[in-house]
């Protein structure tokens, strides 16, 4: 019902005007017809109150006329005109009959006048009266007047049996037949006002009746709208309609993607992968219950909104679907399709800022997964709301154009001259302050913001090396280059433009040792053929070592300013550096200093035979160039 | 919609009525001639049993006929006047050759025989319509 209400002001009106207004003509019909025949009551009453006083008048006059002597006068034939005459003066109208009746001595009742106008109603003196009712006996039998309901018969309404009372006994009785042509006229003048009502009320159950086909109609055409048409799942746009009323408290994220998918599309074409797509919805319907929620969130993407008991019974659930999808095998011309699942778990979305952000972090649980192999579940914890306030952040400053990219100079040692410029990101911040990349870049790995963001560097430095004519750095982390999203990034934006790629070096960053060289060599390789220079950024401070410069076919080598400074000054770290710069120069690997400050510095490294120098002394970041 | 409703009520009220006439003309036959064959002719229109016909065996002329059943009593055929006539109006009665008629007046119906014209005829009522019968 509250889904119901949240539609708005056309929901209420249907669901309290119109069927208020609906009970209220009904009310006012039957109010109306209860009036009717209230007022129709009120006028027989007076109508029967007239008809006896006049007939008592009839009576009175006839006995006051005649002694007792003179009784059999009625019977006379001769009188009957002159009385019949009379009788026609309580006539009143011609919507009614009015005679006298005698009893002859043999008990029948026979006519003895009748006022009647119409020739084929009047009936003959001494004509036998058939009583259809005992009226007449009973008027006759205790001399009161009788009064009955004539509606069954034809065209007559009421009755009036008034007895002419002589010395106690009656000898004939006056009736009064009323057509119903008083009934009707009454009728006549009171069923406008109760039609119309009746038609309003009629007209409102019906409008009632229509309101809830169509409003049914519009519901099931909603939520058509709502369904996609290949899997049947829910579609993306449900999501927010499905939030409006359910509180995401009550609900654990899941985000499900299809390993490999797109070389199913690949091989088989995408009929097949529709089959799987149907198929994998199938059997993510069959493990979960009917109050979870799927959504096919785009191509291979699923979020399943999971209607939460425990952490636990979420996983079970992953891992009940990882495994039924891993089990179910398609065949396709004698091949079999099997698929794999990734799934990001956000066991606590009502911590996020919105629908969006929580989404966010499960989507990032399932960066992860796939990252590491794929065909596995994440789970996000508590202080991963932090991260995805921050993430937020992050694509805020996409979206209102508040990244920003610094350059800094590095010069060759021979000459002193600029060499080239390293693009540095930078993150303006609502209040226009610049955040350094340190404090947002960590909380964005592994999410599709921080695609967006190499994205966003990548067309900044395709740009600046399309508008002049020196080289520029980029920095990359290694696990970048294991993404396929971005080593596809890189081959969009610079395959056909080689003469752009030569001039651009990837600073490959590292966070974590390498465990695959083997991996990380044939990505360098593919990276390495699309013209690009390789650069291991920050050596000697982290994990990466000598065995780097020996297994991966790098062009640069930039030595950390952790051990650049006070290179003038400390003669151990001044050893180190000569046999980073003499092992480099035997692989044929160019070697920069970074962070270089003063002047006694950069003397030693000129000295060192290091080829080429960043740092303050020479150059801070900027956002212009030289 | 008013129109409507009216004309189906007076049809219905209408048909009501008739089928009642036709009931009792029914009913009336079979007393006089004691046969459901009874070849009865309509002079000239008798709606109850026109609109009825399935009950009556109908003729189309007096000649076949066992009784006649009169809407008027003027200008009655001739090749009629040997058949049992039966009227449907009071004043039919005014006529000595109409031995009984079932007609409404002020809205009740009336059946009425008279007792010489029933035995002038050799007819014998059932007592049910004992109380209809009159001496004229």
């Amino acid at each position: 019902m509250f889904a119901l209400l949240k539609t708005g002001k056309s929901l209420l009106l249907l669901v309290v005007l119109i069927p208020f207004l609906t009970i209220v003509s009904y009310v006012l019909y039957v109010h109306i017809s209860k009036t009717k025949v209230d007022v129709f009551n009120i006028v027989q009453k007076y109508i029967i109150s007239e008809k006896i006083t006049l007939m008592k008048n009839f009576s009175d006059h006839l006995l006051k006329e005649h002694s007792t002597k003179e009784i059999y006068f009625l019977r006379d034939f001769k009188h009957s005109k002159h009385y019949e005459n009379a009788l026609r003066l309580v006539k009143s109208s011609k919507a009614e009959y009015i005679y006298v009746l005698y009893k002859d001595d043999k008990n029948v009742f026979r006519y003895l006048y009748d006022a009647t106008e119409d020739d084929e109603e009047k009936a003959e003196y001494n004509q036998r009266f058939h009583p259809q009712t005992d009226i007449w006996s009973q008027a006759y039998l205790s001399g009161k007047v009788q009064i009955i309901d004539q509606s069954k018969l034809d065209g007559l309404w009421i009755t009036i049996a008034y007895p002419i009372v002589l010395d106690g006994k009656t000898i004939a009785v006056i009736g009064a037949d009323f057509t119903n042509n008083i009934y009707l006229s009454v009728v006549d003048t009171l069923s406008p006002i109760e039609q119309l009502s009746l038609y309003i009320s009629i007209f409102m159950v019906i409008m009632l009746v229509l309101s809830y086909i169509l409003f049914f109609m519009y519901f099931k055409t909603r939520k058509r709208g709502f369904i996609d048409p290949l899997t049947k799942a829910y579609n993306r746009q449900y999501l927010n309609t499905f939030l409006e009323t359910n509180s995401l408290k009550n609900y654990h994220i899941m985000m499900l993607d299809l390993d490999h998918f797109k070389q199913v599309n690949d091989n088989f074409g995408h009929d097949i992968g529709d089959v799987v797509l149907k198929t994998t919805v199938e059997v993510i319907k069959n493990n979960v219950r009917s109050e979870d929620v799927l959504i096919r969130f785009g191509g291979e993407e699923f979020i399943l909104l999971v209607y939460k008991k425990d952490i636990k019974t979420s996983i079970t659930l992953a891992n009940r679907i990882r495994d039924s999808i891993k089990s179910k095998s398609l065949h396709v011309d004698n091949n079999e399709i099997t698929m794999t699942l990734s799934i990001g778990i956000n066991p606590y979305p009502s911590h996020a800022k919105n629908i969006e952000e929580a989404i966010k972090i499960a989507d990032e649980q399932l960066y992860i997964a796939k990252a590491q192999g794929r065909d596995r579940i994440e789970i996000s914890d508590k202080n991963q709301s932090q991260t995805s306030k921050r993430i937020s952040d992050v694509q805020d400053a996409i979206d209102n154009n508040r990244i920003r990219c610094a350059y800094q100079p590095i010069f060759d040692n021979n000459t002193l001259d600029l060499l080239k410029y390293e693009i540095l990101i930078r993150m303006e911040d609502e209040d226009g302050s610049i955040v350094a990349p340190m404090e947002f870049l960590p909380y964005v790995k592994h999410t599709q913001v921080y695609i967006n963001l190499t994205k966003f560097v990548l067309d900044n430095a395709m740009k600046v090396l399309e508008e002049n004519t020196f080289k520029i750095s980029v920095n990359i982390d290694l696990q970048d280059i294991l993404n396929d999203d971005i080593v596809n990034l890189l081959k969009e934006r610079f395959e056909n433009k080689p003469e752009l790629a030569k001039r651009l070096t990837l600073e490959i960053l590292e966070h974590e040792g390498i465990s695959d060289f083997k991996l990380i060599k044939s990505r360098l390789q593919v990276l390495k053929d699309l013209g690009f220079l390789i650069a291991i950024d920050d050596f000697g401070s982290g994990y990466a070592n000598f065995r780097y410069l020996v297994d991966l076919d790098i062009d640069i080598l930039k030595i950390d300013g952790s051990i650049i400074k006070n290179i003038d000054k400390d003669k151990s770290i001044h050893s180190i550096v000569h046999a980073i710069v003499s092992f480099s120069k035997s692989l044929g690997i160019k070697t920069v200093a970074e962070q270089v400050e003063t002047k006694e510095e950069l003397d030693t490294i000129i000295e060192l035979g290091i080829d080429h120098t960043q740092g303050y002394y020479l150059g801070k970041p900027s956002f212009e160039f030289i | 919609m008013k129109i409507l409703l009216i004309l189906f009520l007076v049809s219905t009220i209408y048909a009501g009525d008739l089928k009642l006439a036709s009931n009792i003309f029914e009913k009336i036959i079979l007393a006089i001639s004691h046969d459901t064959k009874t070849k009865i002719y309509i002079y000239t229109h008798i709606e109850a049993i026109e609109e009825y016909s399935e009950k009556f065996n109908l003729v189309n002329s007096c000649e076949d006929s066992d009784i006649v059943i009169l809407s008027s009593v003027k200008n009655i055929p001739s090749r009629c006047s040997s058949k049992l006539l039966f009227g449907t109006r009071y004043k039919h009665l005014k006529n000595k050759k109409v031995i009984g008629a079932f007609f409404w007046q002020k809205g009740r119906p009336n059946v009425l025989f008279y007792r010489d014209r029933l035995e002038k005829n050799n007819i014998k009522l059932d007592s049910s319509f004992d109380k209809y019968i009159e001496n004229e």
